[in-house]
C-alpha cells in the first residue's frame, strides 16, 4: 500500500548522464512497467528507487516522504532480481525467511509467514531444498516468495522473466498478474519485452536514453503513441513508416500523397502545416489489408507463414513494409500486392518525430488491465 | 608408451621412498663408508618414546596453530579490505604481495638484522618504548613470538590473495539482495560472504597447513631451534638428528612420521572439502 513519486530524477555516472530528469507518479496498487531498449536506463531507474544506486539529483518520495538518503532496507521495498539472486547455501525456507531473521522475528512466526507465502506460490514441497536443486521457474517463484514474505510497500521486479523459456514466461506472466490482484500491492516492473509490458501493466513508462518518451495505459500507447519511437517500440511486428507529402490541409484532418501516388485523408490535427511539406506516415502491419483497389502497391519479398496469420515483407519503392494478413493468404514471393488501410488507423509524424494529435480518441485507450480481469477475482484463473 | 616416464618416476620418487623406509629399520653409519646394520624396531620405539621428539611435536603444534590461525584471520581481513576498495586495489595488491616473493632464508636474515640487540631497528624500538628489553631471539618466549610473526609476515599475503579470488566469485546481486533484506555489513559477512567462500578458505588453510608442517628456513636462520630448544619444531629436530648427530636411521623414522602426519592432514582436508561440496 504505497505511492511513489519521482521528481526530476537524475543519475550521473562520472560525467555521463544515464537518467536525464525523470518525473513519474505511481498510484497506490498500480502495476507500472518500465520498458525500453537495452541501455535506456530502466534498470538504473529501478535500482535508484530500490536504493542500490545513489540519486545524483531530484527527489524520490514514497507515500510523500523523501527517501533519497534512506538505506535500501529501510525503504520497505522488496526486489526480485533478474538472476533471482538466491542465497546459494540456504534452503528455500531460509532464503524466504532471511529478512525476518535479520529483523529478529521469532522462529515460529518466521516459519508461519514463510509457509503462508509458500502456499500462495505452491512452493511448500520445496522448502527444504537448496536453490541448486530447483528449476528456473521454481527459483523464480522462490525469489518472488522472498519478496512477499517481507510484506513490502512496493514490489520491484528487474526483468524477472528473461531467464525463463518462452512457455514458462507466458505462465509466469499470468501468475504475476494474478499475484498482483491477490496481494493488491504497488508493483514496478522492468522489462525490455513489450509483450510483457502490454499484458501486465496498468501503466507503461517508455524510456529511451534516460528520458521518458511516454507514460500511459497499454492501449493508449498502442493507439496514441506520442512520437515515432514509442510507435515503433510498442507493437509487434514494428509499425511501418513511409515518407508522405501534405497535399491539402483544409477541412477535417490532413490529406497526404502516399508513395505510389495514392491520396489519403488522415484524421489528425493540422496546426501550422504547409502544403508540400514532408511528413512520416505510420501504419501498423496488422492494419494493412490486402485490397486490389488499395492505394499502396509493392512486390512481396519474403513470406512468413505463422499458421493463424501471414507476415508479408513487401518492397514499396524505397521502403520495405510488413503486412500482417490472415493465415490463408495465397500470395507468393515476387507477386505484386496492393494494400489499403483505414485512415483512422494511420499516424502522422512531423520532422521532429512527434505525432500529430488524433482528432478522435480510441474508445479503448483508457481501458486498464483491471478492467480485463474483474472476473478473475472469484475464479482461480 | 608410458613405461619410460614411469621408470623415471620410480627412480626419483619410489627408490628414495623405499630406501628411507629401509633406513628406518637400520642403524645407518657414514663413518668409513655407508654401513647399514639392521636394528629392527629400535628407531621406531625411540620415535614414540623420546621426550625430545614429543616436545618438538608440541612446539610444532603451537607454531602451526599460531601461524596458520593468524594468517587465516589477518589474510581474510586484508582481502575484505582490499575488496572493498573502489580504486587503487591493483597497486595495493602488488604491494601486499611483496613479502611472499622474498625467499624464507632472506626473511630470516632480515628478521635477525632487525631484531639484533645491538643495532636492530625493531629491538631498539621495543627497548625505547619499554615493551621489551633484552635479546629478543635469545630469550625463551620472545624468540617463539618473533619467528611466528616472521612467518605470518611472509605468508599472510598468500592467504589474502586466495581469499580475494574467492571474494570476486560472490555474486554482486546476491549481496544486493541481502542488503535489500536488511543485512548490515557484519551480517552480510556472516551469512553470505563467509559461507560462500568457505571452500576457498579451506583450500588456503590446506596449503598453509602443509607448508607449516615442513617449515624450516626462517627458524633455521634465526634461532636454529634455540634458545633452550624453545623453537625446535619437528623439522629442525630432524635436521639436528640427521646432520648434527648423523643418526640417519633414526632421522628416517622421524621423517616418515612427518610424512604420515602430512598425509593425514591433507586427507582430512580433502574429506572436508568434498563434504562441503556435497552440502552446497
Amino acid at each position: 500500500m504505497a505511492t511513489l513519486q519521482l521528481n526530476n530524477i537524475v543519475k550521473d555516472f562520472g560525467g555521463t548522464q544515464v537518467i536525464k530528469g525523470v518525473d513519474l507518479e505511481v498510484k497506490d496498487r498500480e502495476f507500472v512497467v518500465f520498458v525500453g531498449p537495452s541501455g535506456c536506463g530502466k534498470s538504473t531507474l529501478l535500482r535508484m528507487i530500490a536504493g542500490l544506486e545513489s540519486t545524483s539529483d531530484g527527489d524520490i518520495l514514497i507515500d510523500g516522504q523523501r527517501i533519497n538518503d534512506v538505506g535500501p532496507a529501510e525503504r520497505g521495498l522488496a526486489m526480485v532480481f533478474q538472476s533471482y539472486a538466491l542465497y546459494p547455501h540456504m534452503t528455500v525456507e531460509d532464503n524466504m525467511g532471511f529478512s525476518l531473521k535479520l529483523a529478529g522475528v521469532s522462529k515460529e512466526e518466521r516459519r508461519q509467514k514463510v509457509l503462508e507465502a509458500a502456499r500462495t506460490l505452491q512452493l511448500e514441497p520445496l522448502l527444504d531444498r537448496k536453490p541448486k536443486a530447483l528449476s528456473g521457474g521454481q527459483r523464480q517463484r522462490v525469489a518472488i516468495g522472498r519478496a512477499i514474505v517481507r510484506n513490502p510497500s512496493i514490489f520491484l521486479f528487474d526483468e524477472p522473466l528473461s531467464n525463463l523459456d518462452a512457455a514458462l514466461r507466458v505462465q509466469m506472466r499470468i501468475e504475476l498478474a494474478r499475484l498482483h490482484d491477490e496481494l493488491d500491492a504497488t508493483m514496478i516492473y522492468v522489462t525490455h519485452d513489450q509483450i510483457e509490458a502490454m499484458t501486465m501493466a496498468d501503466k507503461i513508462v517508455v524510456l529511451q536514453g534516460g528520458v521518458v518518451e511516454q507514460i500511459g495505459s497499454p492501449m493508449e500507447l498502442y493507439h496514441h503513441p506520442r512520437n515515432r519511437f514509442v510507435a515503433g517500440f510498442i507493437g509487434s511486428p514494428k509499425m511501418n513508416f513511409m515518407t508522405v507529402e501534405v497535399v491539402d490541409r483544409r477541412g477535417e484532418g490532413v490529406t497526404v500523397r502516399l508513395p505510389g501516388g495514392g491520396v489519403c485523408n488522415v484524421p489528425v490535427g493540422s496546426n501550422h502545416l504547409d502544403v508540400g511539406k514532408n511528413l512520416v506516415l505510420g501504419i501498423r502491419p496488422e492494419h494493412l489489408v490486402l485490397d486490389d483497389q488499395g492505394p499502396l502497391v509493392g512486390v512481396v519479398q519474403v513470406i512468413e507463414r505463422l499458421g493463424g496469420s501471414t507476415a508479408l515483407y513487401v518492397q514499396m519503392e524505397e521502403t520495405e513494409v510488413i503486412a500482417l494478413t490472415d493465415g490463408n493468404t495465397a500470395h507468393q514471393v515476387r507477386d505484386k500486392a496492393r494494400f489499403g488501410f483505414a485512415s483512422s488507423r494511420a499516424h502522422l509524424f512531423g520532422a521532429d518525430g512527434l505525432a500529430l494529435p488524433s482528432l478522435q480518441r480510441h474508445p479503448l485507450a483508457d481501458i486498464y488491465r483491471k478492467d480485463n480481469r474483474t472476473h478473475t477475482e472469484t475464479s482461480n484463473y | 608408451m608410458m613405461s619410460p616416464a614411469l621408470f623415471l618416476l620410480a627412480l626419483i620418487t619410489l627408490v628414495p621412498f623405499f630406501s628411507i623406509i629401509w633406513m628406518s629399520f637400520n642403524d645407518v653409519s657414514l663413518m668409513g663408508g655407508l654401513a647399514f646394520e639392521f636394528s629392527g624396531l629400535d628407531n621406531w620405539q625411540r620415535v614414540f618414546t623420546d621426550p625430545d621428539i614429543r616436545s618438538s611435536w608440541l612446539i610444532s603444534l603451537v607454531y602451526f596453530l599460531a601461524t596458520v590461525g593468524l594468517e587465516m584471520v589477518i589474510g581474510t581481513v586484508m582481502a575484505l579490505l582490499v575488496y572493498s576498495l573502489t580504486r587503487g586495489s591493483n597497486i595495493i595488491i602488488s604491494l601486499l604481495l611483496i613479502p611472499m616473493f622474498i625467499a624464507p632464508v632472506i626473511v630470516g636474515l632480515l628478521g635477525r638484522f632487525m631484531l639484533d640487540p645491538s643495532h636492530g631497528l625493531y629491538a631498539w624500538m621495543l627497548n625505547e618504548s619499554g615493551l621489551f628489553d633484552g635479546n629478543i631471539l635469545g630469550s625463551v618466549g620472545s624468540a617463539m613470538v618473533a619467528v611466528i610473526l616472521m612467518d605470518v609476515w611472509e605468508w599472510t599475503p598468500l592467504v589474502a590473495l586466495i581469499v580475494l579470488a574467492g571474494l570476486t566469485s560472490v555474486p554482486e546481486d546476491v549481496l544486493e539482495a541481502a542488503e535489500m533484506d536488511g543485512a548490515r555489513y557484519g551480517q552480510k559477512l556472516l551469512y553470505i560472504i563467509l559461507p560462500s567462500i568457505s571452500n576457498i578458505l579451506l583450500v588456503a588453510l590446506l596449503i598453509r597447513a602443509m607448508d607449516a608442517i615442513r617449515f624450516f628456513a626462517i627458524i633455521f636462520i634465526t634461532t636454529n631451534g634455540g634458545p633452550a630448544d624453545s623453537t625446535k619444531i619437528i623439522p629442525i629436530r630432524l635436521y639436528d638428528i640427521a646432520f648434527r648427530f648423523f643418526d640417519l636411521g633414526y632421522a628416517a623414522a622421524v621423517g616418515i612420521t612427518m610424512l604420515v602426519f602430512s598425509i593425514m592432514v591433507a586427507t582430512a582436508f580433502t574429506k572436508l572439502l568434498k563434504r562441503q561440496e556435497k552440502a552446497s
